[in-house]
């Protein structure tokens, strides 16, 4: 639109400076004002984005490396709990086997006694099975996880490509961008607890040495 | 009937469900069950021969279920097995695909050993019926 409003000014032909071209140029003076004043804003407002921009592009692979340590901890739990259901069932198989063996060498009233509490046995080994089952709730949250981690890695993508177009300065080596907000300070202890965080075998040696039995 | 004499592939990439599964199993009255981690180590192991029925799940790695469903389907040896698909995939058209593929049933997770027993009832009864 400048361009061709200055080609309009310069195809006069005439030496002498038009009114018309004067008021032409005094337009563009104006425009090209507005535009210097357009792109100080939108420089003012990419220089407001750099900060959240970086920190959270940073924090997101954090962020997924949680939830795949979440994804990991309910699978070392639940495979706890799937071994010590294993252990009781075998408990109880070898509980009923022996009452049966027991019933055959007794008789009169102990028989119906035996048969009764060889009813609760056997009804145990359903509870312990659906138990089983109910764990397989792990399956599914590990598949959950897998999804938000696939989509928090397309974001991450998508944040660096911000980066790149708009020469958003990354955090240099080992200096500090300013972060704030309550999911930075949330990530930053979900990380220091991976390193601090006490077992209860310490905690009980701390405790012992303030006289704690 | 089932017959519980049958060499069961249970494939899941979740070492929880191949354990919850095998023990569901184990409680129907299977003992040789054989575990496989995704589709592509479930078709080597297939090919091994000796199998009567395939518990897989759909999601895996390397190789998912439906594809391991095709693969078994496509194979002159193995066209006939029971395959049951466990999956947390409980969509319509899933379903559809599978059906589509020549599953033999489909459990939604999570399941009871109820229905994961019912289901294997259904397949044999169906493996028996054909047979006759």
């Amino acid at each position: 639109m400048l361009v061709d409003r200055r080609i309009e000014t310069d195809v006069t032909g005439d030496d002498e400076i038009s009114e018309e071209a004067v008021h032409a140029d005094r337009s563009i003076n104006a425009e090209l004002e507005e535009l210097t004043k357009y792109v100080e804003v939108i420089s003012k407002t990419i220089r407001e984005m750099e900060c959240p921009v970086t920190s959270t592009s940073d924090q997101l692979p954090q962020a997924t490396s949680h939830l795949n340590d979440l994804a990991k901890m309910t699978e070392e739990g639940t495979h706890q709990v799937l071994g010590l259901t294993e252990e009781l069932e075998r408990n109880r198989g070898a509980v009923q086997h022996r009452l049966e063996q027991l019933r055959a060498n007794v008789a009169g009233r102990a028989v119906k006694e035996i048969d009764a509490i060889l009813e609760m046995v056997k009804a145990d080994e359903g509870r312990l099975m659906n138990i089983h089952v109910a764990l397989s709730f792990q399956d599914l949250v590990a598949q959950r996880v897998a999804k938000l981690v696939t989509i928090l890695n397309e974001i991450q993508h998508k944040l660096l490509k911000l980066v790149v177009i708009f020469g958003i300065q990354q955090k240099k080596d080992g200096g500090e961008s300013k972060v704030e907000g309550r999911g930075y300070e949330m990530l930053r202890q979900l990380e220091t607890s991976k390193t601090t965080a006490l077992q209860q075998d310490l905690v009980d040696d701390i405790m012992s040495e303030f006289g704690f039995s | 009937m089932i017959d519980h004499s049958i060499k069961v592939l249970v494939v899941d990439d979740m070492s929880t469900m191949r354990r919850i599964v095998k023990n569901v199993l184990r409680q129907i009255g299977f003992s040789d069950i054989i575990e496989a981690e995704n589709g592509q180590d479930a078709l080597t192991k297939l090919k091994g021969g000796g199998f009567g029925l395939v518990v897989s799940d759909w999601n895996m790695p390397v190789m998912q279920g439906i594809e391991l469903l095709r693969a078994v389907r496509a194979d002159a040896e193995l066209k006939t097995l029971p395959f049951l698909m466990v999956t947390a995939e409980a969509q319509k058209e899933n379903l559809i695909e599978a059906v589509q593929a020549g599953v033999s049933n489909y459990v939604v997770k999570p399941f009871t050993a109820e229905v994961l027993q019912g289901k294997l009832e259904k397949i044999f009864a169906n493996v028996q019926s054909a047979k006759t």
